[in-house]
């Protein structure tokens, strides 16, 4: 089946400075792609060429097998990074009219929205000015412009980000029911855990580059076989001159994380600090987390893990 | 439905909605007229002036007007003629008359004290005390009114005949005739010439602003982004363009209407609609569409570049000087509607829908001026548009600083379309 969104190649500069880089990846039905990377690594640019709102300097954008025009852009569902609303427009009003600029007819678009806006609790508020709902609830309204028109590709630019535990918990239910729907979905975000249990298939940038791209699966595996986390006392010296450790770390609480080789198995790392009487109070293998491939291939500070997020600061103190 | 014409609806919809609006809509044309009747009401209030007069001369000069003779300045109009009021020549009642001058007693109501030199036949002095020294119309009426009279003075000194003298005094009569024949329409195309300009300014520098705000209002509020993934930046301008100037135009129409209801009344002024050629009335509205397509289209831009207001102000400044110059070019247009000045003007396509038509009220242009000024006009729309839209869509999402004239002058030159 043909991918409805494809990339080749993508290349865009602002002023000699390269924003997307040469950049290519895929969209097929029913899956979810993301689009990780940090402030200026290109994510939304490379957002904004898809949709044509600005244009690439070279390089291949097809959706739905074409080039963007009046027709596909009624097919996309694009949630901007910087959420925006006609803060004087009734709610309704609002979603009629961005269902009939992506060419629905008035009932349809009427019937849709009266839907979307019972389902997310909003029934009694279709007459309320927009600057009259609270923060969450503008969020459902664009939530539902972005979605009123069915669309078979949606482009969510960082979907999650700014929203309330509830909201955030709905928003994800809807994006995997349209998923499971055989929608494409393509979304940017920073939160990594999330990333990890929605997406089928990752992108990193970094400086206009994708520095990792495949499956789950794939990026997994090519980045190793994870870690062996150690915690004990005499174990120090048999980790660091052991031939099956690449290199090691002392972690906060004293557990030593240790990068394996590909040939050898941890197997004969136990054996080894058995043998030379260590006390062994901990020895896992580690999978290695989309946060740690992060890490070590985008670098810098981690991005916010959602849990972080929503643990007050008494509580962890 | 098409997607402008969805954009289209929606901006009118907006503006025809809001209480603004319609309260504009309504005050605009009260305001007006209850300025130009105050203006008519203040005038003809103006015409009454009583004067006190010393005569040192003795001269006995008689200052007095009457309808029959000795009003060639026509100072007399209707029932209210200016009152010369004698005083004898003694300082302490001078002393009580300017005491009145300066208070403006309502009995007395004198608007001067005019005292006339004991040489006066020599010198020609004559002093003129009052309140308001600038007055000018007044003292000018005043003064040639006294020349007048001391002119026929100087030769009855010279023995010579009431009869010479009047002959010798007598004026010219110039009679003012229009070439093109349209003698009757001089006063009712001066007024329609400057009510077309005074709405052309005013709708565009209105209706112009209001896209301009609108745009930034949009780009402030972020939802801009959302409309561009579903319809391009042009069309996003061309929707807005012409929803705002179909709110300007059903607002015209309103004017329009209440103009005709109210011309039922046949009120004084109503001559002027009915001889005013129609042709004044299609230029108004020719001028009127082609220069918002203008103004409203660099105005879009402008707007499209700025985050705020306050910046928007600053760069649309050079957009209105135009305006401002066709403003300030108006008394030389006026005096010279067929001179270098006007031709100039009429061919700039940022001056000319403002001064043309009141251009073509004062005086008969040449045909192809009219179809030149008109075609510059078409012409440059197409030209204004591809710039405007190009620097719309490259900083119609641009957060940062206001571009500057060289950032502007390079996001024309670029060749993204």
């Amino acid at each position: 089946m043909a991918p409805i969104l494809k990339i080749r190649d993508l290349w865009k500069k602002y002023d000699g400075v390269p924003a997307v880089a040469g950049i290519g990846f895929d969209v097929s039905a029913g899956s979810m792609v993301g689009l990780l990377g940090h402030n200026g690594a290109g994510k939304t640019t490379t957002i904004r060429i898809v949709l044509d709102i600005i244009q690439a300097d070279s390089g291949e954008v097809s959706v739905f097998g074409k080039t963007v025009d009046d027709k596909t852009r009624n097919r996309i569902g694009y949630l901007p990074e910087e959420r925006g609303l006609y803060a004087h427009m009734a709610v309704l009003d609002f979603l009629l009219f961005m269902g009939v600029l992506r060419g629905m007819p008035m009932g349809n678009a009427k019937k849709v929205a009266v839907e979307w806006l019972e389902r997310l609790e909003l029934g009694d508020r279709r007459a309320s000015l927009i600057n009259e709902l609270s923060k969450g609830n503008q969020q459902k309204v664009q939530l539902i412009a972005t979605l009123i028109h069915d669309p078979e590709l949606m482009i969510l630019d960082e979907p999650f980000s700014g929203l309330d535990p509830v909201n955030r918990h709905t928003f994800e239910k809807i994006v995997v029911e349209m998923r499971n729907k055989g929608k494409a979905v393509i979304f940017s975000t920073h939160v990594l855990e999330q990333a990890e249990r929605l997406l089928d298939e990752v992108i990193m940038l970094r400086k206009g580059v994708a520095v990792v791209q495949g499956t789950m699966e794939q990026v997994r595996g090519e980045f190793g076989r994870g870690w062996l986390e150690v915690r004990g006392s005499g174990i120090d010296k048999v980790l660091s001159t052991h031939p099956s450790i690449v290199k090691s770390r002392v972690l906060n609480d004293g557990t030593i994380r240790c990068h394996l080789g590909a040939e050898l198995d941890p197997q004969s790392i136990l054996r080894a600090l058995v043998d030379s009487g260590a006390v062994i109070e901990r020895f896992d293998r580690v999978e290695p987390s989309l946060n740690d491939i992060f890490l070590e291939r985008v670098g810098g500070i981690a991005m916010d893990s959602e849990e972080a997020d929503m643990i007050p600061r008494e509580a962890s103190a | 439905m098409n997607k402008i014409l969805t954009v289209i609806l929606r901006e009118f919809l907006v503006v025809v909605r809001k209480k603004t609006f319609i309260v504009a809509t309504i005050l605009t044309p009260l305001l007006l007229g209850g300025i130009m009747g105050l203006q008519a009401w203040l005038a003809s209030r103006e015409e009454r002036h009583t004067f006190a007069v010393v005569d040192r001369s003795g001269l006995n000069i008689p200052l007095e007007l009457s309808l029959k003779r000795n009003n060639p300045l026509n100072i007399i109009k209707g029932d209210k003629p200016w009152i010369f009021k004698r005083v004898e020549d003694d300082p302490k009642k001078i002393e009580e008359i300017l005491e009145q001058v300066k208070e403006k007693e309502k009995k007395a109501d004198l608007t001067a004290l005019i005292i006339i030199d004991k040489d006066v036949a020599l010198n020609g002095k004559v002093e003129y005390h009052a309140r308001s020294i600038t007055d000018g119309q007044t003292q000018g009426w005043l003064r040639e009114h006294l020349n007048q009279i001391l002119v026929q003075k100087r030769l009855q000194a010279h023995n010579l005949s009431r009869r010479d003298i009047s002959r010798v005094t007598s004026t010219v009569d110039m009679e003012l005739i229009d070439v093109t024949g349209k003698r009757e329409g001089a006063v009712q195309r001066t007024i329609i010439g400057f009510a077309s300009f005074f709405l052309l300014y005013m709708m565009i520098t209105i209706y112009g602003s209001m896209i301009m705000n609108g745009f930034i209002e949009d780009k402030s509020s972020r939802v801009m982004e959302v409309l561009l993934s579903s319809i391009s930046a042009r069309q996003i301008l061309l929707g807005k363009v012409i929803g705002i100037g179909l709110t300007c135009l059903t607002q015209v129409a309103i004017w329009v209407l209440l103009l005709v209801v109210a011309a039922r009344f046949k009120p004084a002024w109503f001559f002027i609609l009915t001889t005013a050629p129609k042709s004044a009335f299609v230029f108004t509205i020719v001028y009127f569409l082609l220069g918002y397509a203008v103004y409203s289209l660099v105005l879009s831009a402008v707007g499209a570049m700025c985050t705020s207001t306050r910046d928007a102000q600053q760069l649309s400044l050079p957009v209105f000087m135009p305006i401002l110059l066709s403003m300030a070019m108006m008394p030389a247009v006026m005096r010279e509607p067929d001179g270098m000045i006007s031709l100039v003007l009429s061919m700039i396509p940022f001056t000319s829908p403002i001064v043309m038509p009141a251009m073509m009220g004062l005086a008969k242009l040449p045909d192809w001026q009219v179809a030149a000024s008109i075609s510059v006009l078409v012409i440059s729309i197409p030209i204004i548009y591809i710039g405007a839209s190009k620097l719309f869509r490259l900083s119609i999402l641009n957060q940062g600083r206001t571009p500057n004239f060289s950032q502007i002058l390079k996001m024309l030159r670029s060749t993204e379309s």
